[in-house]
């Protein structure tokens, strides 16, 4: 009875979610990019906004609206001559940009927005992923480069993991909001910013510049690609690690032949710094090997120094 | 915040001010509009005894912190500004101020700072000594530490200006000149720890100094002649520490329980018994040149041409890196419904090699004056070349499928490893479809594949052969040494996949502008089972589901689910010391 009501509520489950997604196709409207006829004429914007007073209120606040100022056809300037659709209603009977999609990329957006930060957005993958400039732009908002909604929660709609990972123990303030996704992402052009693309690091020492070195003594996969020990969106290990010490370390690394010694239990004092006293367990060796490398290699990321031992060539990055 | 960039800060400020005020349409009586909120209110943390715990970046507040925000913006004829200001606390400030005059000139100034807590390593770990039997009997490896300062509370403010401007030169519409400045700011202390093993391995915990700074300046132009753009961008970035060097006294090496063998442990040492630098950040600087051309076919595509040229130098040690690089983008609709994008770079760096100079091992005993001097070449040294197209068929607005391909080679010149020489040969592949029907809906699935022919690894290999039968002793010497098993070492190691699958899908639901449902997928499977010593496997699953509504332009409710699954594996090894 029991696997029957457990296969029933199953088979409930995937018929109601599909009916739900049947029901969103046929209750949805479709998309209207609409064209002005050849035949209308301009009516200007006090009759725009006799139905779309809403719309109005908030464009007045827009940088579209100001650079438009003193036109008495702010709206037609976009949307094309409105008479015809004025007077039936009908949003096929008029232009409106932002839906309008084409393969080539172009619609009356990129007619002013063009140059550098567009210069790859046909084929980006933004531009790919998105049909129109709507699906994240309100045209008519107020709000900051009228964004649809606010950064980074537009970004996170689309990037669901990046979403997840912003909330992890370790990660980047965005969502304190005192960095944002733009600080990084150039999301016209599918590029990373700030980056001379010499190297895939680059972006990451735009602002950890300490860490850009040439270093005389390297950490090979500092150079290779910072991916490899970090994960920029937010992890659970501390410092954007992906994994945690020592098992990144080791993920590469041989363990320290001392962690295999067994620790003496009790009180002790170092025999010649009698001032250096502590308590060692039985694992002890083990606790101190076994945590965290960086405590000594505290140099990861490079150093000009060399380390102590001349058989290890200078190179444990202990200085 | 230092003088030079408070100095800095005012003299942007005035000239973006300056710049709007100075436009002679600001004095004619036009239409104009001008809005402005101001926001006051506070925030406190109930953490009473761990406030300062309360995350890296949100600092609890043991006492209410009044905040206060204010925002302006305005326009009259064709300038426009805005303005906004918020104080949370002393250590998080940010403004920003943007105007434009006439669509020729348009300008940015915008300060942040932001207070970063630092994690306190206790050390605590770091308190053990070796018994050499079963008896408990003391041995003569241990682990000792000391806090110089346990009591401080290590972090640094972040300060960021930022200017940004652009002017379009009258009477040419089509040239732009850009200029941009950038400089960060990090002040404060930190932890550092510094380790002496030469007698017993003992770490000191020190409290340094943080003073960091970097500047970027960057300048350009931007021109259009007929169906061609062009645009070029040079930037100069500088860093240096201002703090002072750190110094540390490192033992003497001698035996650490009797104190004796000072000329055997001291000649395996650089230095030893003396004060020496440690921590210190070198004064770097970079340059770099980009240029693009871009030429617009039409509605047929584009094709988009960009060279990269870079060099940066590390100042304090006299090293350098040059890049140079270009690469081509190639996006064309051969009909209404299919599109076609192409892709290809070729890039060059090159890493300076250094000569290690050391001392003599055990130099001047019997058995020793060994000479582990080396050249350091760089795996930075290399030459990428990388090329993918994508093929996109759309038949309607509703449908879209399209699959690509792709290919990356990396071919370091001075870093060869196990078997592998140094190269690097990743084949992607994608293949997916949207299916939108309309504005309201839409729903994307994409399954990505990547084989990747010797990811990258470490030099040095990570399991020892057994070396009693094998270890050779070193002439006139009855030991063998922790170096001697270096070469004995076998099996490839990364933590990187040779075999990448990825599957992403996502469903959007907007039935309107105020309300929104998505859910989505994400999992990712890589393998590595090329090495001959380790299978490395890493899963990553990520469902989620979220709802917004925003009813009003001052409301917007959200929430959201996610659930992350993320599990690796692999083997380490431990160093036998059997020789």
């Amino acid at each position: 009875m029991l696997k029957f009501l457990k296969r029933f509520s199953f088979k409930g489950s995937v018929g109601a979610i599909l009916a739900c997604i049947l029901g969103f196709f046929f209750l949805s409207s479709v998309y209207v990019a609409g064209e002005s006829p050849p035949d209308a004429v301009q009516v200007g914007d006090e009759l725009c906004s006799a139905c779309h007073d809403e719309v109005n209120q908030s464009f007045q606040k827009n940088i579209h609206a100001r650079l438009a100022v003193g036109d008495e056809n702010t709206c037609e300037a976009c949307h094309g001559p409105g008479s015809k659709h004025a007077e039936e209603g009908d949003p096929a009977l008029i232009y409106n940009a932002p839906k309008d999609y084409t393969t080539t990329g172009k619609n009356l957006c990129t007619t002013c927005h063009q140059g550098r930060a567009f210069n790859s957005w046909h084929g980006s993958t933004h531009f790919e992923a998105a049909e129109g400039c709507s699906d994240c732009h309100k045209i008519h908002s107020e709000e900051k480069h009228l964004l649809a909604k606010q950064e980074p929660q537009l970004c996170f709609d689309c990037h669901t993991l990046k979403r997840s990972q912003a909330r992890m123990p370790s990660h980047h303030p965005v969502m304190e909001g005192l960095i944002s996704c733009l600080d990084c992402h150039s999301v016209h052009s599918g590029d990373v910013k700030y980056t001379v693309g010499d190297e895939s690091r680059e972006l990451c020492l735009s602002c950890h510049t300490s860490l850009q070195g040439p270093f005389i003594f390297e950490h090979e996969p500092v150079n290779e690609d910072c991916g490899i020990c970090h994960d920029p969106h937010g992890t659970i290990a501390d410092k954007l690690l992906i994994q945690n010490e020592p098992f990144l370390c080791l993920s590469c690394h041989p363990m320290h032949f001392h962690v295999t010694l067994v620790g003496y239990e009790g009180k002790f004092s170092a025999p010649i710094h009698p001032e250096r006293t502590g308590i060692s367990t039985r694992d002890g060796m083990k606790q101190a090997m076994l945590t965290k490398c960086t405590q000594c290699h505290s140099e990861v990321h490079g150093s000009d120094l060399p380390s102590q031992s001349i058989s290890g060539a200078g190179r444990a990055l202990t200085r | 915040m230092k003088r030079p960039f408070l100095k800095f800060l005012i003299v942007a400020t005035a000239v973006l001010f300056l710049a709007l005020f100075s436009s002679p349409a600001l004095s004619q009586e036009e239409s104009s509009f001008s809005t402005w909120s101001l926001w006051l209110g506070g925030h406190y943390t109930g953490y009473e005894d761990f406030y300062k715990k309360v995350g890296e970046f949100n600092r609890g507040e043991k006492e209410a912190m009044p905040e206060v925000s204010l925002s302006y913006s305005g326009y009259k004829e064709d300038q426009s500004w805005d303005f906004f200001g918020h104080y949370y606390d002393p250590k998080r400030i940010s403004f920003n101020l943007s105007g434009r005059s006439k669509d020729v000139f348009s300008g940015k100034v915008s300060y942040r700072s932001f207070y970063r807590q630092r994690a306190t390593d206790l050390l605590e770990n770091l308190m053990a000594r070796e018994a050499v039997n079963q008896e408990n009997k003391p041995g003569g490896k241990m682990f000792t530490y000391e806090h110089e300062d346990p009591d401080a509370d290590f972090g640094y403010t972040r300060h960021e200006i930022k200017t940004d401007f652009k002017v379009k030169i009258p009477g040419s519409a089509n040239l732009i000149l850009k200029a941009f400045h950038r400089s960060i700011l990090e002040k404060g202390d930190d932890q550092k720890v510094v380790s002496m093993h030469c007698s017993s391995c003992h770490m000191v915990s020190k409290s340094a100094e943080v003073d960091r700074r970097t500047h970027t300046t960057s300048a350009g132009a931007e021109a259009t002649a007929g169906p061609v753009l062009f645009s070029y961008l040079g930037s100069y970035r500088t860093f240096k520490s201002e703090a002072p060097s750190l110094v540390a006294f490192y033992d003497t090496a001698e035996h650490p329980v009797l104190g004796t063998m000072r000329d055997e442990f001291g000649t395996r040492t650089v230095f030893n018994g003396e004060e020496v630098p440690f921590g210190q950040t070198p004064e770097t600087e970079k340059v770099s040149h980009r240029l693009k051309v871009k030429t617009d076919m039409g509605k047929k595509g584009n094709i988009l041409g960009s060279f990269t040229n870079s060099q940066a130098k590390n100042k304090s040690a006299g090293l350098k890196v040059q890049s140079n690089g270009g690469g081509l983008k190639y996006v064309v609709s051969p009909s209404r419904k299919t599109k076609i994008v192409a892709l290809a770079s070729l890039s060059r760096i090159e890493s300076d090699e250094t000569e290690i100079d050391l001392p003599l091992w055990r130099d001047g005993l019997t058995g020793g004056d060994q000479d582990f001097s080396w050249t350091r070449y760089s795996n930075l040294t290399r030459t990428v070349a990388k090329g993918s197209a994508e093929f996109i068929y759309q038949p309607s607005r509703k449908y879209r499928v399209f699959i690509s391909a792709g290919y990356e080679g990396t071919e370091r010149d001075d870093f060869p490893y196990f078997e592998a020489k140094g190269k690097t040969t990743k084949l992607k592949a994608s293949v997916g479809g949207k299916y939108r029907p309309n504005s309201r809906f839409w729903g994307r699935i994409k399954y990505s594949f990547e084989n990747v022919d010797d990811p990258f690894s470490p030099y040095e290999q990570m399991f020892e052969k057994a070396g009693k039968d094998v270890l050779k002793k070193l002439d006139n010497n009855t030991w063998y040494y922790y170096f001697q098993r270096d070469n004995l070492r076998y099996g490839s190691v990364t933590n990187q996949p040779s075999n990448l699958h990825g599957v992403e899908l996502n469903l959007n639901f907007r039935p309107n502008h105020k309300a929104s449902l998505s859910a989505g997928l994400k999992a990712s499977l890589g393998t590595n089972n090329d090495t001959d010593s380790l299978d490395f496997e890493r899963t990553q699953l990520q469902p989620q589901i979220s709802a917004n509504f925003a009813p009003t332009p001052m409301w917007n409710l959200f929430g959201s689910l996610a659930y992350f699954y993320d599990k690796s594996s692999g083997l380490a090894a431990v160093a036998m010391m059997d020789g």
